[in-house]
């Protein structure tokens, strides 16, 4: 009930599309206000749904990263380019995700699901630069919408066996297979997991700065969403596929990472990356384990900032030398300095470094997966590997060696800019003081 | 070399530019910093950087200056009614709506000029690695090109420069010539057949011009090239049908000189090019629109101020349409229009770094050929005579081209290639018929006329990034010995633009510094 009213203040604040400012401020302090309801949620309502509290992380998420992808798109508003459309649209999306996020209706969430990808295909199509987004935006329309019509006939045949579309009332079938991937592939496609992927990056690429930090901050974690809410549902089936699931989150993951290290545009590599984070939660979702979920929702979480972060870093550099190729994007340590802070900030947390939370999450990955099977050892621990070099590739390339512009080209990074930063990097960090609620 | 912690300010007058200019222009010279230098100590002392003299006074205010645009920045299309538009034309199949969907808009490297210069510096761009994601985009205004400087030249390579970068470049033009069929062909794709004519370049010089033949011969021989010097007998015994009056020395190319077909190394790199994915825009360049970033106050840098970034470009499609395409970088290889297209982006229309234009315009030059049969038969050099006429053997049926420089009252109008026979009678035939006797009967069959790229400053390349456009690569201003330095200019650019310095030949001394500095780099010509 709750979160239907916090849905509602995002079609209201369209009444705030002039008042820039004003926008912003209210979807911080919505956060906030969200944030505050996730120390009292009720446990006690099911057992099945464990992770209750997952509903509001994302939920906060997304209205915090919806907030500075409006801020993010300042360009759009200074070259007049529709920037109420463009702010309308991005509210619109906040809403169907606030909603998808906490329903608990399961034909709610998949409408909600689906209608997500008509703002992201309209940002990418009418707001996006290069003639390659009308294929972009194909893919990712129809990559979706083709793998989650399998999800719409399964939550109906859920329906007519169950006479009832609500999560807290699935009944956990006898093995059937079929309705499992049904009901699984949707997600996997949107998550996406390595043999669906092909959209993600095209998408990104082209998509607007705002466009990308939503999508890799907010949408991928649908697919994730989705298969934690479906885990009780499908357990049998689960551990009947877990090994073909895990080893392709695995194989995967490594396989992502290591086309990551041949990237020659910034904002294809950080997409790459992207899919080799997500692989490694679908090997959290499929073990099945509490630490592997949870693992798996701190993984999404910490990836939800690093991977928007890292797109408004690309975006940034993007409004200041015009390229996006790693190849003539170089020297920013000579001419930029603050941005050198955030591009190694950014980077050490997309590597899992410490301190950050995506540490924590791959530890309880890779503890789970070691103790599933001792061979994922090798697979998760290349995926890691090549997560730190992907990510110091991307780093010195772009930070290190001569600049071949001069600094007077390169502008300072703004106070705009520096408040988007932040407000990345310091709810990222705060996260692991929330982690301690996990055992509470 | 300075001091961070110093100001600006606090210095005197005439110090304060130079200061700020040293550091203005410093990004560019550290590039060139790194190259070998050249410890010929026959040369003119070559100078380890382009230094501005102490009394060169100028304001900086040019560097507020803004280009104007070619048209005003037009409205965008509402982003909704776009997408509309787009997913319903996208099934269509007709030019119009390709152009209209598919005409790129961004690009990392924008090239003005798609001839031998500008397909040349495409090629190099993408071949380094496999598809390094570069987008390369070509401008060109008349891709039949009927009236580039290109297919319209002689097709002449030679060594014989007095200038050490020159002589470097053209060796590497042999070489890359002997290799550009393997080079420039892939899948599917054949490498040109350039047909290269090796029978070498003939300088014929006289008493005055003796000394200077003798020491280029020097400097020549000790980068490589293969030249022989033949006094009067000996060029005698070797070609019988010149006549050596009052030819004192020649020296002779031996190896990697001659002449080639100029087309088909254009339509290698150009086909080359085009397989590697870069893009051919057929327009004409109208305009650029920068983006002012402010610039705070930096110590040692400069005051603070607006600093314009060369963004965009405005170029006009063949149906008037203007479009416009945003590059990171833009190198100009626009030919004998160099000077024009450059003005546009506001390069000698400011004040301080922007006041010096850059000093390429086009010159007419004529080509003729006739038909001698008494004349000297296959071997026959390009021969350059003391009076500064050439000829060489055009085909194996006895014709041959000639040409002539004009001095500087005789140089004719540009607005159109007409050929002026007269100048072929009156200035080209006596001397070419003096010198070769062989050539008194002839019956001229045809002529064409061709622009140089002429470099008003010092008739030398112009190559390097612009002190204040420091995203502006320049590439121009040859005159008349482009060609041969295509693929050494080419491979040069793309170091600039990938790694910021001159790895193979160093060049730092043709960059556009030089024009600001006044500080000319002649070649010694022979008398």
């Amino acid at each position: 009930m709750l979160m239907l009213k916090f849905g509602l203040c995002c079609l209201g604040m369209m009444f705030l599309l002039k008042e820039w400012l004003l926008l912003i401020s209210v979807l911080t302090i919505l956060t906030f206000f969200c944030l505050t309801f996730m120390m009292n949620f009720d446990l006690g309502v099911i057992n099945l749904i464990q992770l209750d509290f997952l509903t509001y992380l994302l939920v906060s998420l997304s209205l915090w990263v919806t907030a500075l992808m409006i801020v993010m798109s300042f360009y759009i508003k200074h070259s007049k380019n529709y920037f109420e459309v463009f702010t309308s649209l991005s509210l619109a999306m906040l809403f169907f995700l606030v909603v998808s996020f906490s329903t608990s209706n399961l034909l709610m969430f998949y409408i909600m699901f689906e209608s997500t990808l008509i703002p992201i295909f309209l940002m990418v199509m009418g707001w996006g630069y290069q003639p390659e987004r009308v294929s972009a935006s194909f893919y990712l329309l129809f990559y979706t919408l083709t793998a989650s019509l399998p999800l719409l006939m399964g939550i109906l045949y859920i329906n007519s066996q169950q006479f009832s579309t609500d999560f807290s009332s699935l009944v956990v079938p006898n093995s059937d297979y079929l309705l499992f991937w049904m009901l699984i592939i949707a997600f996997l496609v949107k998550l996406p997991v390595y043999l669906g992927h092909l959209w993600l990056p095209k998408a990104h690429v082209e998509a607007p700065v705002a466009g990308s930090m939503i999508l890799a901050g907010v949408l991928l974690k649908l697919g994730g969403y989705g298969l934690i809410r479906f885990l009780p549902f499908v357990e049998n089936s689960l551990s009947e596929f877990s090994v073909l699931l895990v080893s392709i989150g695995c194989i995967g993951g490594v396989l992502a990472s290591i086309i990551c290290m041949r990237q020659t545009d910034c904002k294809s590599l950080v997409a790459y990356s992207s899919i080799a984070h997500m692989a490694l939660v679908v090997v959290g979702i499929s073990l099945n384990s509490f630490i592997s979920v949870a693992g798996a929702v701190i993984i999404m979480i910490a990836h939800g900032f690093c991977s928007s972060g890292l797109f408004s870093l690309v975006g940034m550099i993007y409004d200041r030398v015009s390229t996006r190729s790693i190849i003539l994007i170089r020297g920013i340590v000579s001419v930029g300095p603050s941005m050198t802070l955030w591009w190694f900030l950014f980077s050490i947390s997309n590597m899992a470094a410490p301190p950050t939370p995506s540490l924590m999450g791959e530890i309880y990955i890779f503890m789970s997966s070691l103790n599933w099977a001792g061979v994922l050892a090798v697979f998760v621990g290349t995926l890691s590997f090549f997560a730190g070099a992907y990510n110091l590739y991307l780093f010195v390339s772009t930070q290190h060696g001569t600049n071949l512009s001069g600094c007077k080209s390169f502008t300072e990074v703004s106070v705009r800019e520096h408040f988007v930063l932040i407000s990345h990097m310091l709810p990222f960090l705060l996260f692991l003081v929330l982690l301690t609620n996990i055992y509470s | 070399m300075f001091n961070r912690a110093v100001t600006a300010a606090q210095l005197k007058p005439w110090l304060k530019f130079n200061y700020i200019l040293k550091n203005v222009t410093f990004t560019v010279r550290s590039f060139c910093n790194s190259c070998p230098r050249y410890s010929n100590k026959d040369d003119e002392p070559v100078k380890p950087s382009i230094l501005v003299p102490e009394d060169f006074q100028a304001e900086l205010d040019g560097e507020t200056y803004c280009p104007p645009l070619a048209q005003p920045i037009k409205p965008h299309v509402h982003p909704i009614k776009k997408s509309f538009d787009l997913l319903g034309i996208t099934g269509r199949n007709d030019p119009k709506t390709h152009n209209n969907l598919y005409f790129p808009r961004h690009c990392d490297i924008l090239i003005i000029g798609g001839g031998i210069m500008g397909c040349s510096i495409a090629y190099w761009l993408k071949q380094r690695g496999h598809d390094n994601g570069l987008r390369v985009i070509v401008v060109e205004q008349d891709p039949s090109y009927t009236r580039a400087s290109t297919v319209l030249s002689v097709g002449g390579l030679r060594q014989q420069f007095s200038l050490p970068e020159n002589i470097e470049m053209s060796l590497y033009g042999a070489e890359f010539l002997r290799k550009s069929k393997k080079l420039l062909s892939g899948e599917g794709l054949e490498g040109p057949d350039v047909q290269f004519h090796p029978f070498g370049y003939l300088f014929l010089a006289t008493e005055k011009g003796a000394d200077q033949l003798i020491a280029n011969h020097k400097l020549q021989t000790s980068l490589g090239a293969k030249i022989q010097l033949l006094s009067a007998n000996k060029l005698k015994q070797k070609f019988p049908w010149i006549n050596t009056d009052g030819v004192e020395l020649a020296s002779l190319g031996l190896e990697n000189e001659g002449w080639f077909d100029p087309w088909s190394l254009l339509n290698g790199f150009r086909n080359k090019a085009l397989e590697m994915g870069v893009e051919f825009v057929k327009a004409e360049t109208v305009g650029f629109e920068t983006q002012e970033t402010i610039v705070p106050e930096q110590p040692g840098i400069g005051d603070s101020g607006c600093y314009h970034k060369l963004k965009r470009v405005h170029v006009r499609l063949v149906d008037g349409d203007i479009r416009t395409i945003d590059f990171s970088k833009c190198v100009m290889a626009a030919g004998a229009q160099s000077g024009k297209v450059s003005k546009l982006a506001g390069i000698g229309l400011g004040t301080g770094l922007l006041r010096n234009a850059l000093p390429v315009e086009p010159r007419k030059r004529y080509v003729y050929c006739f038909h001698a049969p008494e004349g000297p038969g296959l071997d026959c050099p390009l021969t350059v005579d003391t009076t500064g006429s050439y000829f060489r053997r055009e085909g194996l049926g006895g014709h041959y081209v000639a040409g002539k420089s004009p001095t500087a009252n005789e140089e004719p109008g540009v607005a159109n290639l007409d050929v002026d026979y007269t100048f072929f009678d009156q200035q080209v035939w006596p001397d070419v018929a003096l010198r070769v006797p062989g050539f008194e009967n002839i019956k001229l069959k045809s002529a064409w006329s061709g622009y140089y790229d002429y470099n008003t400053f010092d008739q030398n390349g112009v190559i390097g990034i612009h002190p204040y456009h420091t995203n502006f690569l320049f590439a121009t201003g040859f005159s008349g010995h482009g060609l041969q330095q295509a693929p050494a200019v080419g491979r040069a650019i793309m170091e600039l633009v990938l790694e910021g310095k001159f790895l193979t030949i160093d060049l730092s001394r043709f960059a556009f510094d030089r024009v600001i500095a006044n500080q000319p780099v002649f070649e010694q010509n022979i008398v």
